[in-house]
């Protein structure tokens, strides 16, 4: 669905339309659920996070700001929410886990492909940021918003993960710089 | 670069769903039946608008039709004279009374008193 389409859903759910809502919660549950796991929640919490997110949408869905995407509202919410779980866990976890970093589940991505190579290559923000833009087709100011940063610190990040991953593939033997950028 | 760019949109595309199927049926089950109520709507009444500003148009029109040049005599000039100073003997008047003995004479019989009474104690402290 477009972002257009969503839009239109999004103010027919807001209307009171639950089947409008229906309609988004299909089309948006596994891009959601995708991003939470591959950029390094764990497969039962990114379920968690995505139903949670879902809920608060709900509840909110009056307050609905058309100006952005269905999918830039909901991704927002749920990066919240997931930062929520994060506190939550930092409260209970004992100090070993709270240094341990966060590490992607091992089927979410394929095994050798450019997103993986890039999750090995980039610090976790800058992962995600990558996703938001190229995978969701999130424009920078949204990815900004999604992630509650600057708008211009998002376009500096992502121009840096970009050149970061550039320079790791050109001097990666096994991933030719004519496989991967022209 | 561009070709990166590239690249990694279509490789996003090959990315599988990390959700089992269910996912979203378990979303909906756990939604609220009812969805929650819209905002509503700020609608400014038209007719009421309407009404308004054809009420407030011919007001003004009246007040400006009504409005007329009339000479209005000046009012005349009022000069608040201030009160005179107080005499010396005004003054002292005021001082005396404004202490607590009421009087300049009373204040000074009871300081003569004081004064006895400390006289009366230093010579009964005294052996000789």
């Amino acid at each position: 669905m477009t972002a257009d389409g969503d839009r239109a859903v999004a103010a027919r759910a807001a209307a009171g339309d639950a089947a409008a809502f229906a309609v988004l919660v299909e089309s948006h549950a596994q891009r959601l659920h995708r991003w939470l796991v591959a950029t390094g929640t764990a497969h039962h919490d990114a379920e968690d996070v995505v139903q949670e997110a879902f809920l608060r949408a709900h509840a909110a869905i009056a307050r609905y700001d058309a100006r952005w995407a269905f999918s830039t509202w909901l991704f927002t919410i749920a990066h919240r929410v997931r930062l929520d779980l994060a506190a939550r866990r930092r409260d209970h976890a004992p100090l070993d886990d709270i240094h341990a970093a966060p590490a992607a589940p091992a089927d979410a991505l394929p095994e050798g492909g450019l997103w993986s190579r890039a999750r090995g290559l980039l610090p976790a923000d800058e992962f995600r940021l990558l996703w938001l833009h190229y995978a969701e087709d999130q424009a920078p100011a949204a990815v900004a918003r999604i992630l509650g940063i600057n708008p211009i610190a998002a376009r500096v990040r992502l121009h840096r993960a970009r050149k970061r991953l550039e320079a790791a593939l050109r001097a990666d033997p096994s991933f030719t710089p004519a496989e991967a950028l022209s | 670069m561009s070709d990166l760019a590239s690249r990694l949109r279509a490789e996003a595309l090959t990315v599988p769903p990390t959700g089992d199927p269910g996912l979203a049926g378990r979303i909906r089950d756990r939604l609220p039946a009812a969805m929650p109520p819209a905002r509503p709507h700020l609608r400014f009444p038209l007719r009421l608008a309407a009404a308004a500003a054809l009420i407030a148009a011919l007001g003004l029109a009246w007040l400006l039709a009504s409005a007329v040049d009339v000479d209005v005599d000046a009012p005349p000039p009022v000069v608040v004279m201030p009160p005179p100073p107080p005499t010396l003997s005004e003054m002292l008047r005021d001082a005396g009374s404004a202490v607590p003995g009421e009087t300049v004479d009373g204040e000074l019989a009871a300081l003569g008193a004081d004064f006895a009474a400390v006289a009366r104690t230093v010579r009964s402290a005294v052996p000789f």
